[in-house]
């Protein structure tokens, strides 16, 4: 591989084919990535596949982020993450499985929270319209069996 | 991949990351999104500590209802509580529980519904199972 390549960093290569260099710190904090350095089955190329390049930067940029601020408060890093995951639900829903297949724990952590955060405390009513949309009937019928939690929902 | 509908794109996603997602849910909120989708319902939120009373359940605050004391909960009310908890558990398929509280003013016609929930606690190994048979005005 690139003989240019300083020490301590790694390239990963995403599903359409950008690399992109990242110090070996924080690739590592994908777990899988972490297991293949230690297994030492990585070159200095990691593969990273099902994750395209615009999703890699996001999650290189929550995880250089992190790694950076372990010093700093963690109030600012609560505010980074909270900036990080107000994405629309199609980059959201790409960088969870990302989090996921990579096993990015406090990517995954603070995305899922947020999802979370989408559902509490609405009506079902909301909920359905956020997720939703308009398909409403099929599972109005379906769910009948818990019915009794939700009906002062429909206040 | 891009023009499935968000509902679609979530509810792809792996039985563990909607438990996930769930588990950041209070109990309300987490049955009120397994109503989402077919799916969904049997998504199970990891929760240790189960913890069912006025509030959890019926989202009822006894102060401002029952402000006058001596009021008791209304039979359909009582009903809607043991139907809501019965199907909870029914639908529950963690491997542990550490905990499970039930705080409600139940009495003899509701003791088929009680044994079946001290059999869910056992057969889930529960360490703590806490039955308050009274509505107690904190919760």
């Amino acid at each position: 591989m690139s003989s240019s390549l300083e020490k301590n960093m790694l390239i990963l290569r995403s599903s359409d084919g950008e690399e992109f260099i990242v110090p070996e710190v924080v690739a590592v904090m994908s777990k899988a990535i972490k297991n293949m350095v230690e297994d030492e089955c990585a070159s200095n190329t990691i593969p990273v596949p099902n994750v395209d390049a615009n999703i890699l930067a996001m999650v290189i940029e929550f995880c250089k982020k992190h790694d950076e601020s372990e010093a700093e408060a963690a109030s600012d890093l609560k505010t980074f993450d909270s900036e990080f995951v107000n994405r629309g639900q199609e980059a959201l829903y790409d960088l969870i499985t990302a989090a996921n297949f990579r096993d990015v724990k406090e990517l995954l952590d603070a995305l899922c929270q947020n999802v979370a955060e989408m559902i509490k405390g609405k009506s079902v009513h909301h909920i359905r319209i956020q997720f939703l949309g308009y398909q409403l009937f099929e599972i109005l019928t379906s769910n009948f069996i818990w019915n009794i939690w939700c009906d002062r929902d429909f206040d | 991949m891009n023009d499935l509908k968000p509902i679609d794109r979530l509810t792809e996603m792996p039985d563990d990351i909607l438990s996930f997602i769930l588990s950041f849910l209070s109990i309300r909120d987490s049955v009120k999104a397994r109503i989402l989708s077919r799916r969904w319902r049997y998504i199970c939120p990891f929760m240790l500590n189960l913890d069912f009373d006025l509030h959890t359940v019926l989202r009822i605050n006894y102060k401002a209802r029952y402000s006058n004391g001596d009021s008791d909960i209304s039979w359909e009310d009582k009903s809607k509580f043991v139907t809501g908890v019965d199907q909870f558990l029914e639908l529950y398929n963690g491997q542990k529980l550490l905990s499970l509280r039930v705080c409600f003013c139940l009495g003899n016609e509701h003791t088929g519904y009680v044994d079946r929930w001290i059999r869910f606690a056992i057969i889930m190994k529960t360490e703590k199972l806490d039955l308050e048979f009274s509505v107690s005005p904190e919760s």
